[in-house]
């Protein structure tokens, strides 16, 4: 199938919701809301005790955050859609169309999210240019961590989304996956402020690449080997959950025929 | 108005709020599945936001000179807050979008109903504030009840704190309102209600001494964020003794129940039907 069938279904996702450019703006003016609460709790929490000035935590939490909306991990809304999709039945016409199913639905959804992932790339620029990364090397562990958590995030959603061939409403499940990649990813509270000993299975595990990993890459001062295992692990992870993600998927199909089609 | 019209009047929104009410725990409770998996999404929330303190009280002692079991009794006038929103503001908010959207608003104008109370109160999730909210809450209750001694909690502070959330509540279920409004203007509200929200409940955010200066004058004029959550708990926990504050927001509470009555009729003159 040829690229150009994805990109024009994400260019039509993204006229859909940009023909109401009022609802635009109060997109995009809630998603500064949200970030200027954290902003707030941390300005009155304090500096002294991240060990951090006041500019590089703006940065760590603008990287973080605008990560973390970029790869669509701040509420897995593709898991949403997909399950609005399943529910509806509208699933159907798309498993009869010559396309892969979930590439399909993720460009679309793509489409759909065009204006948010421009304001997280704000985030991301300003971010950076309060703190700009101090090798090339970083810089480049930075975008591969930002793919490894898109494809992370790709295969939760999906995974979340096809439970929806087996429930009447997933979206609970969907919820639950997204309130602990909020704490867990470091969107909220640098995991360096979690007790030492849970410090390492929280860095290892698949939601730091969401947020904590690629912010600490554009903020550290150099890359040692804790920090290069952590992005390792980060691409098994994207790799076992993607392939994970697939069988999910492929199951939840066959259970759909079974009962629908 | 006479006397019996005023009993009437009344006796027929009783009968609305009632009457959707009960129908609105039928609905919970014939979806038995969502209720499960909102409970075990609510939660998790609770125990991730708890995890989330945890670590934060690992680190400093204080928040704005709130400590940890403050901090926590915070929490739950925030859940208390949220859960009231969600029940009664959000949903019915959510509805009459959805009614713009797709022109079913026509066939309630028609009814001889009071209009907008109807649509205020339409959807009252009963059943999700039992079922999810209650026992998604019962951990934190459970880490409260065991700090309870270390907070100090005066008559007047209790009083004042739970006239704070009764008129706070009024005050942003009408903002969210007058801000769901736009729907009718723009045609789609969604992201309009969402962004009401997230300004009604950023004032819980961080305890009411926190707030900068102009930030309380937002929080208690165009934008009031500040009442339901933040000031209530100042009050509760003896730490506010302005009792003036309740005046102003009582005139407060009255001015945005006005503003929603003029916005509803101003709203209503400009409404094209999406189905005619």
């Amino acid at each position: 199938m040829k690229i150009a069938t994805y990109t024009k279904t994400m260019a039509v996702g993204f006229l859909q919701v940009a023909n109401y450019r009022t609802e635009v703006w109060f997109q995009v003016f809630s998603k500064m809301l949200v970030f200027a609460g954290i902003i707030l709790l941390w300005s009155v929490i304090g500096t002294g005790n991240s060990g951090q000035t006041y500019e590089q935590l703006i940065a760590y939490f603008l990287v973080a955050n605008g990560v973390r909306e970029f790869i669509d991990a701040l509420y897995g809304k593709f898991g949403s859609s997909m399950i609005d999709d399943i529910k509806a039945g509208k699933i159907s016409a798309y498993l009869l169309q010559p396309t892969h199913t979930v590439l399909f639905m993720y460009f679309k959804h793509i489409g759909n999210r065009g204006v948010t992932m421009v304001l997280s790339v704000l985030y991301i620029i300003v971010g950076v240019a309060l703190a700009p990364p101090t090798s090339v090397l970083a810089g480049l562990l930075f975008f591969i961590v930002v793919v490894s958590g898109a494809v992370i995030c790709f295969a939760q959603c999906t995974m979340v989304g096809s439970g929806a061939f087996w429930m009447t409403e997933a979206k609970g499940i969907k919820n639950v996956a997204n309130h602990i990649s909020k704490v867990f990813s470091g969107a909220l509270i640098p995991l360096t402020f979690f007790p030492i000993v849970y410090q390492m299975p929280v860095m290892l595990s698949p939601f730091a690449s969401y947020a904590y990993l690629p912010a600490t890459l554009i903020q550290t001062k150099s890359i040692d080997s804790f920090l290069l295992l952590q992005v390792g692990v980060s691409i098994v992870w994207a790799t076992i959950l993607l392939l994970l993600s697939r069988v999910v998927w492929r199951k939840g199909v066959k259970h759909y025929e079974a009962i629908g089609l | 108005m006479k006397r019996l019209d005023f009993k009437k009047e009344i006796i027929i929104r009783w009968k609305i709020i009632s009457t959707c009410t009960i129908f609105g725990f039928r609905e919970s409770l014939a979806y038995s599945l969502n209720n499960w998996g909102n409970l075990m999404s609510m939660v998790i929330y609770m125990i991730t936001y708890l995890i989330f303190l945890d670590v934060l009280f690992g680190r400093v002692k204080m928040i704005a000179g709130y400590d940890y079991a403050e901090m926590l009794f915070f929490t739950l006038i925030i859940q208390i807050n949220y859960y009231l929103l969600f029940v009664i503001s959000q949903a019915n908010v959510e509805k009459l979008d959805e009614s713009i959207n797709t022109g079913e608003l026509d066939l309630w104008l028609v009814k001889p109903v009071p209009d907008l109370w109807f649509v205020s109160f339409r959807k009252i999730n009963l059943g999700e504030l039992l079922f999810s909210a209650f026992p998604a809450t019962i951990p934190l209750l459970v880490i409260l009840f065991g700090k309870w001694n270390e907070l100090q909690i005066p008559f007047n502070g209790v009083v004042s704190g739970i006239l704070c959330i009764i008129l706070g509540q009024v005050i942003i279920h009408c903002f969210v309102f007058l801000i769901g409004m736009t729907a009718f203007f723009t045609g789609e509200g969604k992201h309009a209600k969402g962004m009401s929200v997230e300004l009604v409940m950023f004032g819980d955010t961080i305890p009411f001494e926190g707030f900068p200066r102009f930030m309380k004058y937002i929080g208690f004029t165009i934008v009031p964020f500040i009442v339901q959550t933040a000031l209530a708990v100042s009050y509760f926990l003896g730490k506010s003794t302005n009792y003036y504050y309740l005046i102003y927001i009582f005139g407060l509470a009255v001015l945005f129940l006005w503003l929603k009555t003029v916005a509803w009729r101003f709203a209503l003159r400009h409404y094209s039907s999406a189905s005619s």
